[in-house]
């Protein structure tokens, strides 16, 4: 018995010491890739910069995306409470100027733009570590005048935010904010020395890609509100990048204000700059859903029942002129039918009618406000439609040449600008209200300022003051749902100066958004911007 | 034991020859030789049921023999007047005193509520009178009886501190678990489940098949189970046979019919038409027809359950073999789950004991109906029924389905008539154990297991389905299915010797667990047919339009652990029990590989001492306390690694191409969430045991919890990271009173009490590394269209606090008045729903649960009755929130129209306010269950019958305003705990008729 027993112990000790596997907790990767066991090639150049590309999508079109905020803060678009249908209780503080360091739209753009950002710095650090590639700096320069976009972004909306520029990081770094300047010249010093690196070329290879032109663009844009920025009016810069951009001869106006937006629109004359959407790909706008009401459904053969929404303020669809091809480019109103032409007939009886009238922010009838539909809709649209979105096109860099030369005194210049701009709204309805004088330009706006509800200007502001109002309506005819308008207010002053349906001024500071609570929450070194406190 | 008699026989027959000389004898030594009897009889349990085996020994001598197979017995006493002790094991030990009697019937009763009931501990088991941790046990004759979906029903309201939570009707839910209180913020809160020591669920066996339950409840028992201890151990035992018994076949078969317990009361047809004709502004118009929507949708629910059990063998060779069959229907048309289960269990011990091997074989298919891709339960086709116009009706006169274009509105009956789904589950589970008794009390054993789960889906809608009617989809399928695999080795050796007063047991262990998953699922849609439902995926025509779905995946992770435990013992009166665990798993970062999780316990049993020896009405009275340490382990394989992943596609000249880019922060810090526990616990028995009891207070502190922290990027790749950092306490008190009130030949009246109370609280979020400003965080989500967190999870507050606007009042024009924190009263608009005008509202975690099982026996009759109730906690009543409101675009509860805070009618869209938080308290009558157990002892083939009769869910005693304040309590649904979903399955009372029968 006691031979057994020591003979059991030996045999059981070397069955334990001998089973390697016995304590051994090293984890097996199936169906995920494993970051230390994956040696990067040349091969891997495209996937590698990729995201850096592919975050401008959630951008601009991924929940609480770029739009809203650049429109639903301004006097062009609300989503109203609606009654009995609800959830647009989102965006009113976003209509009235109340918004806090919790509003989930700046919390997406900052999430958004530095995982772009982010996504720019690795590629960069990768592609210094890749071997057998050549002009490594043509991508790294491309990669960084993309990350200077995402920065322009940025500080236009938030100005303090920390520069990173690098992806290798100590552990524990946490980023701190630079200041305003500081950003400011970040951003216009990799613009200036990245572009004449960059390519000159407008073809498939560089559509969708950050080429000389975009970049001029970003520059353009950073000099046109160098002013609101910085203090200092930069509009001669500015109109020298816009100039070259047009003297390039790469671009057009095309020929239907609608082409740009249309669902097939890669490719489009106008397109300096696009963020390439695919229904399979790269799905993107869910606005159809998101300012339809559900009826609509079966005028646009949709896959999904829309749930709108947001609609025009009819105080800006007011300022419309009625042979304005652009109202119906923009906007649906009035009687609705069916693909095939029947009449629209509500489970009520009567036929879906928008009309262009609003009760109040907090509450709203399913009917009430023009729809947003500049955006080709195309039938069975799943979630995402594949418009491309035109983030720079032409006639952005005519209007900034247009506004320079306004500013500079050139007013007759402008108004030749906007008039051959005009002429694509009026050439079916009536030509000869294209023309603009620059008089008019020069003068003040024709929007209704002022409360308004239940139909009615409660208390009207007018526009008349407005310092080139004339040019600042222009802008919304023609950039109405193009991230315009927000910045466009603020530059011509009106943004925390005028109420518009059931806005009113609230406060300076909201030029400037706040730093996104959750960045705040996991980044102490952050401060809050000025006003938020 | 034949010759034996026959041994015995003869010695008597010569006995009786001598006669004459014994009577001489007798002259002289008065006490001896006359009385020379044979004794004969027959043993049975109190069941009736015949007892092979007994041991019969004639007190203070060596004089003994057994029963047979049929429980008789015979036996030569030796001595005057003899005393015959009559014990098995189990059972509680007899004597009885001959006074002239031959033939002697032995009803032996089981030894329950006495201190050598054996009880598990994890890795071997003790007698109860050793335990000194909080353990708790409940066998089969006490569990609750009807018609019950798992383990946890068994003996809910029997365990102080286990909290069952059963709110859902779904035949193929399972009902929520958790003991004392919720000590992780993401690790859920279910306890481990071991079934004969291997890890499994609560559902893996039949509940005919188990013998009894036993409930690890403190960290001093729970941590030789290491990681996976922290929220207590459930360990199940499945019947088994260790002894001489005449094979027997039971068979159980009880038939049941579940309805709805209540329904919400909405808008009917007729009530509508009068609110129209009152000029009562409503979302329909009438349409001219009667439809009860949920009617349409739901029925009685039938469920037929057959059990048939078989068991055998002797000492040395046995089995016991269960084949089970439960079909189901739920209340909803199309539910229903089926459940094939079986399983054996066969032993055989060789070499003089010194060789025993033990086969386990469990194995199970469940069948569901899925209305759901991939779900048993479509909520949507409830709450659709709840909200459709109750003038409208299912079908048109062609025949088509009625659809409107009406956002988020489709008919309930299309959707179950249009749809075709199924769930299976398939489990099989092969264990051997082979133990070697080397020496006397050295016990080796080696176990080997190894388990496979899978589990396939379909799902299929069909071109009339509003998928396509509304979506165009034109017939959508899918189809799924995975498998994980866990492969066991453990090694035990334990040694156990008496030195006189000294007990003294020592056991060493290694245990090796490896678990894979891995799955697939594809879809597809717009085919050619509705015939080839989900058997044909490939002939959608949305694959090769490159819109069809498809996925898979694989992962892993290997649990190692070595642990040892010691005890001793003296005298019956001081226990001492010492254990620790040393545990690593491949989850872990590479700093913290293994942990270590200690624990130690001792118990001083008072009554055992000489001065308390003295005080009769006391049985039994024991002192415990324990301390341990014990963890939750991450739940995901791989969140230590820095992973990449390939998302996002990029537009390059011409192609789409797929991004590389992280898809996880690297963790080597990465660990276990660590829960040390204190556990003070006396144990009682007075007045001849009819008063006995437990009560335990304990505090439990988790530190290192995991929680997903949103980190900045840079420095990090990926902007969330799971990291140990919070810390929360729980603080409670667990009573469980045994009380026999009445104690007579033909009535019996038991009652079983308990009693809990926990108190949770949260004392970190953060670290050096980590942080939360504020040290809050809103979670929960009431559903879009309101767009509110529902509760704060905030540094010094309890789990499950209610954050929201408070309301007091209303407007004349229907608008709620809302109270702000420093008692500022506003008009409600949509502006003002931020943090600044929310306070807290109440806690959705009842700090107090009670039990009361109380066994009436009356001759042949028995009759149970169960209470359960929870206390102190509030529930937001969804329903109400969502549709006790004029204002809405769909069909509302009765009471939209009712006054609030009895002044006006709501003029306010739907949205979260304190008037929908109810308390939620209840008592509940969960379980009646009748029986009456047949007189068959002239019967030959059959030894035993029952019938009974059942209802659960019988009544309840509450306050709430929603359909059953037992709400549905899921384990990742915790932090947002008190939440009634508005569309969640409604319960079902159920009641069954059921009989038992034993060959």
């Amino acid at each position: 018995m006691k031979k057994l027993n020591k003979k059991y112990k030996i045999a059981l000790l070397s069955v334990l010491l001998s089973c390697a596997a016995c304590t051994d907790l090293d984890e097996t990767i199936y169906s995920d890739i494993s970051a230390e066991k994956t040696q990067l090639t040349a091969e891997d150049l495209t996937n590698i910069i990729a995201p850096a590309f592919s975050k401008f999508r959630d951008v601009y079109w991924g929940w609480n995306g770029l739009f809203d905020l650049y429109e639903e803060s301004s006097d062009l678009i609300v989503t109203p409470f609606r009654n009995g249908i609800g959830w647009g209780d989102l965006y009113i503080t976003m209509h009235l100027h109340t918004w806090g360091p919790t509003l989930g739209h700046i919390d997406g753009l900052w999430f958004n733009a530095y995982a772009g950002i982010n996504s720019a710095n690795r590629a960069i650090y990768q592609i210094e570590n890749l071997e057998g590639i050549e002009n490594k700096q043509v991508y790294i320069n491309e990669l960084r005048a993309l990350r200077a976009t995402y920065y322009y972004l940025l500080y236009d909306n938030f100005r303090r935010v920390p520069l990173v520029t690098t992806y290798d990081l100590p552990a524990g770094y946490l980023p701190t904010q630079n200041t305003d300047k500081e950003v400011y010249d970040f951003i216009e010093k990799e613009l200036l020395e990245t572009i004449p690196t960059l390519s000159e070329a407008n073809t498939q290879a560089t559509y969708g890609r950050v080429t000389k032109w975009a970049a001029k663009m970003t520059l353009a844009k950073l000099y046109l509100n160098s002013e609101v920025y910085q203090g200092t009016a930069k509009w001669t810069q500015a109109l020298s990048q816009v100039n070259d951009i047009i003297d390039s001869g790469k671009f057009s106006l095309a020929s239907n204000y609608s082409d740009p937006f249309v669902i097939k629109n890669e490719g489009s004359v106008e397109e300096i700059f696009s963020i390439p959407f695919d229904d399979k790909f790269a799905g993107g706008s869910y606005y159809p859903y998101k300012t339809l009401y559900a009826a609509s459904q079966s005028t646009f053969e949709l896959s999904g029942t829309p749930w709108g929404g947001s609609g025009g303020i009819p105080q800006f669809i007011d300022t419309y002129d009625v042979d304005d091809q652009r109202l119906k480019d923009s906007w649906l109103g009035g009687l609705q039918f069916t693909k095939s032409g029947e009449p629209l007939i509500l489970e009520s009886g009567q036929q879906l009618n928008y009309i262009n009238y609003m009760s109040d922010v907090n509450g709203t009838e399913y009917n009430e406000g023009y729809r947003f539909v500049k955006y080709e809709i195309g039938s069975g649209t799943v979630g995402g439609s594949a418009n491309d979105v035109p983030f720079y096109r032409y006639t952005d860099a005519l209007m900034i040449k247009a506004e320079c030369l306004l500013r500079t005194g050139n007013a007759a210049g402008a108004a030749s600008i906007v008039t051959e701009i005009r002429q694509r709204a009026f050439k079916r309805t009536d030509p000869d209200k294209a023309a603009v004088s620059g008089a008019k330009l020069l003068g003040g706006s024709v929007y209704k300022y002022g409360a308004y509800a239940n139909g009615q200007i409660t208390n009207l502001e007018g526009g008349s003051d407005i310092q080139y109002g004339g040019f600042l309506d222009e802008l919304a005819w023609e950039f109405v749902g193009e991230h315009h308008r927000k910045q466009d207010l603020i530059r011509f002053g009106v943004y925390t100066k005028k109420s518009w349906f059931s806005h009113k001024p609230n406060g300076e500071f909201r030029i400037v958004f706040p730093i996104p609570q959750s960045q705040m929450d996991s980044n102490h070194n952050l401060t809050q911007n000025e006003g938020y406190n | 034991m034949k010759p034996a008699n026959h041994a015995l026989k003869g010695i008597a027959a010569s006995c009786y020859r001598d006669k004459m000389l014994f009577t001489i004898l007798f002259l002289f030594v008065v006490f001896n030789s006359f009385s020379q009897q044979r004794i004969s009889g027959k043993i049975t349990d109190t069941n009736n049921l015949p007892l092979p085996g007994v041991s019969v020994l004639e007190k203070n001598t060596t004089n003994a023999a057994a029963s047979d197979f049929d429980g008789n017995f015979e036996i030569v006493t030796k001595g005057n007047n003899a005393i015959l002790v009559f014990s098995y094991l189990g059972l509680k030990t007899k004597e009885i005193k001959l006074d002239g009697k031959k033939v002697l019937n032995v009803v032996l009763e089981s030894d329950v509520n006495e201190l050598s009931e054996v009880v598990l501990i994890g890795y071997g088991t003790q007698k109860r009178g050793e335990v000194t941790s909080a353990v708790a046990t409940v066998k089969a004759k006490d569990f609750t009886q009807g018609a019950v979906r798992d383990a946890s029903e068994l003996i809910k309201g029997k365990v102080a501190g286990l909290s069952i939570s059963n709110g859902s009707g779904d035949p193929s839910a399972s009902p929520s678990v958790s003991l004392r209180g919720i000590s992780s913020l993401q690790g859920g809160t279910s306890p481990l489940v071991l079934i004969n020591g291997i890890p499994g669920s609560l559902n893996s066996v039949a509940p005919e098949e188990i013998a009894s339950i036993d409930v690890l409840k403190d960290a001093s028992a729970a941590a030789i189970y290491g990681t996976r201890g922290a929220n207590g151990v459930i360990l199940i035992t499945t019947k088994t046979v260790d002894k001489d018994i005449e094979t027997t076949l039971t068979f159980n078969q009880y038939t049941a019919l579940s309805n709805f317990s209540r329904k919400a009361d909405f808008i009917n047809a007729a009530e509508m038409r009068q609110l129209l004709a009152d000029g009562v502004k409503m979302p329909f118009k009438d349409e001219g027809y009667t439809t009860d929507w949920l009617d349409q949708i739901s029925r009685t629910g039938v469920t037929l359950n057959n059990n048939l059990g078989l068991k055998g063998g002797n000492a040395k060779s046995n089995y016991v073999a269960n084949i089970n069959y439960i079909t189901q229907e739920g209340t909803f048309k199309k539910s229903y789950n089926d459940e094939f289960r079986v399983s054996f269990d066969g032993n055989h011990s060789m070499f003089d004991n010194l060789l025993k091997i033990n086969l386990n074989l469990l194995s199970g298919r469940q069948k569901m109906g899925a209305l759901g891709d991939g779900r048993s339960f479509n909520s949507n086709i409830y709450r659709q029924a709840l909200i459709r116009n109750p003038t409208d009706r299912p079908q048109n006169d062609d025949g088509t389905w009625t659809q409107t274009d009406r956002f988020q509105y489709s008919n309930p009956v299309a959707m179950i008539e249009e749809a075709d789904g199924i769930i299976e589950n398939d489990w099989t589970r092969l264990s051997s154990t082979i133990t070697l008794n080397l020496l006397p009390g050295w016990e080796n054993k080696l176990l080997l297991a190894t388990q496979r789960n899978t589990s396939f889906t379909g799902y299929s809608e069909s071109k009339k389905h509003y998928s396509n009617t509304n979506q165009g989809r034109n017939g959508f399928a899918s189809r799924g299915s995975s498998e994980s695999q866990t492969d066991n080795l453990e090694f035990t050796s334990r040694y156990a010797k008496t030195l006189g007063n000294h007990n003294f047991s020592v056991l060493g262990g290694y245990s090796y667990q490896y678990n894979s998953n891995e799955g697939f699922w594809a879809n597809n849609f717009d085919f050619p047919t509705d015939a080839y439902s989900y058997y044909n995926l490939g002939a959608g025509k949305a694959l090769k339009d490159g819109l069809a779905g498809m996925g898979s995946y694989k992962n892993d992770n290997t649990l190692v652990g070595f642990f040892g435990r010691a005890s001793y013992g003296y005298d019956n009166k001081y226990h001492l029990l010492a254990s620790v665990r040393r545990e690593g798993s491949s989850k872990f970062g590479t700093n913290y590989k293994w942990g270590t999780f200690p624990s130690v316990s001792a118990g001083w049993t008072i009554s055992n001492e000489s001065f308390l020896k003295n005080l009769s009405f006391i049985n039994n009275l024991k002192f415990r306390a324990g301390y341990g340490e014990t963890g939750i382990i991450p739940s995901d394989s791989y969140l230590s690694q820095t992973l990449y992943k390939y998302e996002g596609y990029f537009y390059n000249n011409g192609e789409w191409v797929q991004g590389l880019e992280p898809a996880s922060n690297p963790n080597p810090d990465l660990r276990w969430e660590k829960t040390q526990e204190l556990n003070l616990g006396v144990d009682f028995s007075f007045f001849n045991s009819r008063l006995s009891g437990s009560v335990d207070v304990y505090n439990k502190k988790t530190k290192d919890m995991l929680w997903n922290y949103s980190v900045p990027t840079p420095p990090y790749l990926y902007p969330s990271i799971t990291a140990n950092v919070g810390k929360m306490e729980n603080k409670g008190i667990e009573v469980l009173l045994n009380i026999v009130p009445v104690r007579t030949k033909d009535f019996e009246w038991t009652s079983t009490m308990t009693f809990s109370h926990n108190k949770n609280k949260l004392t970190s979020l953060s670290n050096d590394l980590y942080e939360i400003e504020g040290n809050f965080i809103n979670v929960g989500d009431a559903g879009d269209p309101i767009s509110f967190s529902t509760h704060r999870l905030e540094v010094g507050q309890s789990i499950g606090n209610f954050w929201g606007l408070k309301s007091v009042d209303i407007t004349d024009d229907g608008k709620w008045i809302i109270e702000t924190k420093d008692g500022t009263r506003k008009t409600l608009t949509p502006d003002l729903y931020n943090d600044e005008n929310k306070q807290y509202l109440g806690n959705g975690i009842p700090a107090y649960y009670t039990g009361w099982t109380n066994t009436f026996r009356y001759k042949n009759f028995d009759l149970g009755v169960i209470l359960n109730g929870a206390y102190d906690f509030q529930i937001l009543n969804f329903q109400r929130m969502f549709y006790e409101n004029p204002t809405i675009n769909y069909n509302m509860l009765t009471s939209a129209h009712d006054k609030v805070y009895g002044k006006t009618q709501l003029n306010y869209s739907q949205t979260y306010v304190s008037y929908y938080i109810e308390d939620g308290d209840y008592v509940k009558l969960d379980n009646v269950t009748l029986g009456y157990t047949f007189d068959l002892k002239s019967l030959k083939f059959i030894s035993s019958a029952r019938i009974y009769a059942s209802g659960s869910n019988l009544a309840t005693i509450t306050g709430y305003k929603g359909i059953d304040p037992e709400i549905i309590r899921n384990s990742d649904e915790i932090l947002s705990s008190g939440n009634d979903g508005r569309d969640k399955y409604p319960s079902s009372r159920t009641f069954t008729l059921g009989i038992n029968i034993t060959f």
